[in-house]
């Protein structure tokens, strides 16, 4: 590239000379360079004369068959740069030569003196002009006095125009008061008198008294006169400030009568607001809800309560005393009715629940008759006798008093009136005693259920809602009696093989399944009671009727609890496949004296107890008993299957009960029930699902992200380059440098063989001419001898 | 025809054997022998030096360069397209399977292939610069790896393609118009040449038979999605996805 450059510098050098035209044409001259790749927009050096010059070749490539295109680029004139250079040396290298011997030379600095196109009167006239500027340079000329246009006046005027005085202005000053008056000047200030007196003087002596006098008046007058001007100035003054007051206090006065009237005299005279405009307002800013009392608290409710209960028993005790009994219980009820309608209210609706709950069969039915039985039987009772303040009994015994001859609703009342007259918010230990009352009252009820387990029904669905109520109330130690007693129960069932459902257990069993309803999930207590239902299941006597019975009652907690919870209990299945195992028992035998349309599938709440017609039996199951066990059987069943069918084991749990259907089928009235279980059972058997292998998406291709240079350059390394770059121009220069001395050498050289070859043909010229001197001397001299001799014969 | 044949005649040792060692389809042995070629002729890809560096020769960035260089007439590159082709092909279905290989040929007569794995850079500048480095270096290498992605390889194109596979141009001016998936072969690798021009035709001498994809005219991308999603479908690779 240097070299290029270099030769494209001697290249535009050559361009001055003429001869660059004809050189220009001969291809011989041309270098040629060949590009490697041809890139659009690239620069590969400077060509000569790119116009003409670039050439382009075609490069046929037949293989590729391609139009590969390869510039070809031309540089330098090799006689042109040559010639540059010889020049170039002539001017620098010979004349350094010539003058190596030499320590100084002349300069000839004479003006014109090497412009050979001037004439000598030119020369000269050029020298005179050159001398003359130099000679006004001088300072000396400064300091010539005989110089006429010299600006030497003062304040930047010429002398001339100083001694012309024109324009000689003083300065004004506008403030004309402060100057006295010119008049008094003249006549009084230094001199003026003397100038006067003088003129005085000239006129006549005598006056001189007069004028005395006449300048004594003068004075005082002047005195007089600037006293009169300062009094009127003053008098001046006040009167303006006077005016000024006067004016001030006028105006003050008017500015507070506007004021004054604006005030009351405008709304005086304004027209009345309009009576719409203004209904309008008030509505708009009139309260729209007036602040109501409160809602009374639950402990202010609780008080009331207590106070109603406490007056009415005061009455109840002053009517006593009068003997007014009926008239005064009535009104101590009408008094407290509100309240309890309310209670009762609630109390029928959480029966009717607690019914729908147990649902052992058709149970409902009977039992709704059995209740209205109780209830005209127990009517014979007087309700008015029942004090209002009860206090919460202290002894079992003390219940047991309270309770004797209640009818169930007199039960409750009582029992309501000691919850709200012991009411936990009047005071703490009402909690103790509360919860002493409900354990005396769950004891009371259990009991109950033992020795009279029909009649006891009654008292528990008017009783369950404040048991429940009082089951909260209790807390820890109120659930810890409920726990022990199932404890007591559970080691009950587990001590029997086989054992037998006491009426007693079946309530408080249905009592604790709504203490810890099953949707709490996760209960301990829920968790052991399943636990407990499900041994009794197992350890079911299957002989008695009553026992079995009593099961399937228990086997309807369950499913509800199966039905909430999702839970698989074996226990269950097991049990009512047992009942069916057993149904099929007692259908293979061969009485059939009854016809199978005539038996109701319900059993009613005497037979759950076993006692029918008022007496306890206790027998085994008949065969019309065992098609309604089957009935039940199958009902639960049904429930369960549903929630069972997403279990796995499904196919396995329910495969065998095919077979006992089918057996009850041929039973008779409950065919069409057993055939439709039989359906529902192969509904929800769904064919198996082999294990399989996930199937794996095929691998894709893996895409790679191509390496890109964010800085690229085609040099590899700056730094590298730079250093290989340093050392390349250095070789290349050192290369130059040695070349270019070689051909310094090679022109000196030349230059001192032409210098000898001029010296010597010098010489060759002299000896030639001294020879050629010396041979006609010697030709001359011998021609004179010659002519000595001839002469001398 | 009588291109193939001349050109086997060209060379008298017998077919050329096909030299592509650097596709991966190890992990595709039951279906390595279907697989689609697409040759991408005409592709405008050029270097040009404008300023300091070296950019790709394209029609908005250096207009002024194609004036000084008098090469306005000869119509304007569009490396653009290239770019649109490489990335349907490369990101098709097909291509994840393995059974797409791509060659890039351009107007210079630089022949380029394009491995499978290559993920194409997704904005145009970067494809710009990827391609100046590939015409400066003839090669690019992944950027965690030693893989050569893309790589500058000898001409002619016929020497890399498999022996004895269908080679078919495409122009919108070819006489018959079919349907793509009556080219599917059921197995075996086959050609298909696609121009990577705005418009014009492609006139190369080793394809057997011309065809056209469609009764209107289709741009380069386009033609080459459609022949991808034929090929994915008439194959069946969805059914393995």
């Amino acid at each position: 590239m240097k070299t290029e450059k270099r030769r494209s510098v001697s290249d535009a050098k050559s361009k001055r000379f003429g001869s660059t035209a004809q050189v220009r044409t001969n291809p011989f001259e041309l270098y040629l360079t060949k590009a490697k790749h041809n890139i659009t927009g690239r620069t590969a050096g400077k060509s000569f004369d790119s116009g003409n010059s670039t050439v382009k070749l075609k490069k046929g490539n037949k293989k590729q068959g391609a139009k590969g295109q390869t510039a070809i680029q031309t540089h330098g004139l090799r006689s042109v740069s040559r010639n540059v250079a010889v020049t170039n040396r002539k001017k620098t290298l010979l004349n350094e030569y010539n003058s190596r011997t030499k320590n100084n030379r002349l300069i000839d600095h004479r003006l014109g003196e090497k412009d050979t196109t001037m004439s000598v009167e030119d020369k000269m006239m050029e020298r005179m002009m050159f001398e003359r500027k130099q000679s006004t340079k001088v300072k000396r000329r400064q300091f010539n006095l005989n110089d006429d246009d010299d600006e030497d006046g003062s304040f930047g005027r010429t002398m001339a125009e100083a001694e012309r005085f024109e324009d000689q202005e003083m300065p004004e000053t506008d403030d004309t008061d402060d100057i006295l008056e010119e008049q008094f000047v003249s006549t009084h200030h230094f001199g003026g008198g003397l100038l006067k007196k003088v003129i005085n003087d000239d006129n006549r002596d005598a006056q001189q008294n007069d004028v005395r006098a006449d300048r004594k008046l003068q004075i005082e007058d002047i005195i007089a006169e600037s006293k009169q001007k300062k009094y009127n100035k003053q008098n001046e003054l006040d009167e303006v400030r006077d005016l000024t007051k006067s004016l001030d206090d006028k105006w003050k006065e008017a500015r507070v009568r506007s004021l004054v009237s604006s005030a009351f005299g405008e709304a005086v005279n304004d027209p009345p607001v309009e009576s719409y405009d203004n209904l309008v307002k008030m509505l708009q800013f009139d309260s729209k809800a007036k602040a109501s009392d409160r809602l009374k608290s639950e402990a202010e409710l609780a008080k009331d309560a207590r106070d109603a209960l406490e007056l009415a028993d005061k009455k109840r005790k002053m009517n006593r005393m009068d003997g007014n009994q009926d008239a005064t219980a009535s009104r101590g009820l009408e008094m407290l009715e509100p309240a309890f309608d309310e209670q009762e209210g609630d109390e029928d609706d959480d029966d009717e629940v607690e019914l729908q709950d147990i649902d052992l069969a058709d149970l409902q039915d009977d039992l709704v008759t059995v209740s209205k039985d109780a209830d005209k039987k127990e009517k014979t009772a007087d309700p008015s006798d029942i004090p209002f303040v009860i206090p919460a009994p202290a002894k079992r015994r003390e219940l047991d008093v309270l309770f004797a001859n209640r009818t169930p609703k007199e039960v409750h009342t009582i029992v309501s009136r000691i919850m709200s007259y012991h009411h936990v918010s009047l005071a703490e230990a009402n909690r103790e005693k509360l919860t002493t009352f409900y354990k005396f009252l769950l004891d009371f009820l259990l009991t109950k259920s033992d020795s009279e387990p029909v009649e006891a029904l009654h008292l528990w669905n008017n009783l369950t809602f404040s048991l429940l109520e009082l089951f909260d109330i209790s807390q820890v130690k109120g659930a810890t009696f409920t726990k022990e007693r199932l404890q007591v129960l559970t080691r009950l069932v587990c001590r029997k093989t086989k054992y037998r459902i006491v009426p007693s257990a079946i309530y408080f069993l249905r009592f604790v399944t709504l203490c810890y309803p099953w949707s709490k999930e996760g209960h301990p207590v829920q968790e052991a009671l399943m636990l407990l239902l499900g041994k009794i299941l197992v350890n079911v006597d299957m002989s008695s009727r009553s026992s079995v019975l009593n099961a399937l009652f228990v086997a309807s907690l369950v499913t509800d609890g199966v039905l909430v919870t999702k839970k698989y209990c074996p226990e269950l299945l097991f049990f009512l496949r047992k009942t069916l195992a057993n149904r099929e028992r007692q259908a293979a035998s061969p009485d059939q004296s009854t016809s199978p349309a005539l038996v109701s599938n319900s059993f009613s709440f005497q037979e759950l107890f076993g006692c029918e017609g008022g007496e306890v039996k206790d027998k085994t199951l008949s065969r019309d008993d065992g098609q309604r066990v089957a009935h039940a059987g199958i009902a639960l069943l049904e429930k369960v299957v549903s929630v069972y069918a997403e279990l796995p084991a499904y196919t396995e749990l329910f495969g065998d009960f095919d077979e006992l259907i089918k057996k009850v089928k041929t039973g008779g009235a409950s065919a069409a029930q057993a055939e439709a279980f039989g359906r529902l059972v192969a509904l929800h058997r769904q064919p198996r699902k082999y294990l399989q292998f996930s199937k794996k998406p095929p691998a894709p291709l893996q895409l790679l992200e191509p390496r890109i240079d964010t800085k690229f350059d085609r040099s590899k390394s700056a730094k590298k380059t730079q250093v290989k770059r340093l050392l390349h121009d250095k070789k290349r220069s050192m290369k130059g440098a040695k070349r270019e001395l070689r051909r310094d050498n090679h022109f000196i050289s030349t230059v001192q063989l032409n210098e000898q070859l001029k010296k010597d043909a010098v010489r060759n010229k002299k000896v030639k001419e001294i020879f050629s001197n010396l041979y006609s001397q010697e030709s001359e001299h011998k021609r004179l001898q010659r002519l000595k001799a001839k002469s001398k014969i | 025809m009588a291109d193939q044949a001349e050109s086997d005649e060209d060379t008298p040792q017998g077919p050329a054997i096909p030299r592509n060692k650097r596709l991966k389809t190890g992990h595709l042995h039951l279906l390595s022998d279907r697989k689609l070629i697409v040759i991408l002729e005409r592709s405008q890809l050029e270097t040009v030096k404008s300023g300091k560096g070296f950019s790709l020769l394209s029609q908005e960035k250096h207009e002024h360069v194609l004036k000084r260089s008098k090469r306005t007439e000869e119509g304007y590159p569009r490396p653009d397209i290239t770019h649109q082709c490489l990335l349907m092909l490369q990101d098709s279905v097909l291509n994840r399977m393995g059974m797409l290989q791509v060659f890039l040929h351009t107007e210079k007569n630089v022949l380029i292939e394009v491995n499978p794995q290559t993920r194409i850079p997704r904005t145009y500048e970067r494809f710009a610069g990827l391609m100046v480095q590939l015409l400066h270096k003839m090669s690019i290498r992944a950027a965690d790896g030693n893989q050569k992605l893309l790589r500058v390889i000898k001409n002619p194109v016929s020497e890399h393609l498999p022996v004895g596979c269908k080679r078919y141009g495409t122009s919108h001016q070819a006489e018959k118009v079919s349907e793509i998936r009556s080219l599917v072969p059921p197995s075996g690798p086959v050609v298909f040449v696609i121009g990577a021009i705005a418009h014009g035709k492609v006139e190369v001498d080793y394809t057997d038979e011309i065809v056209s994809f469609s009764n209107y005219p289709l741009s380069a991308a386009w033609a080459v999605a459609k022949l991808c999603d034929a090929f994915e479908e008439s194959w069946a690779v969805e059914k393995n996805v």
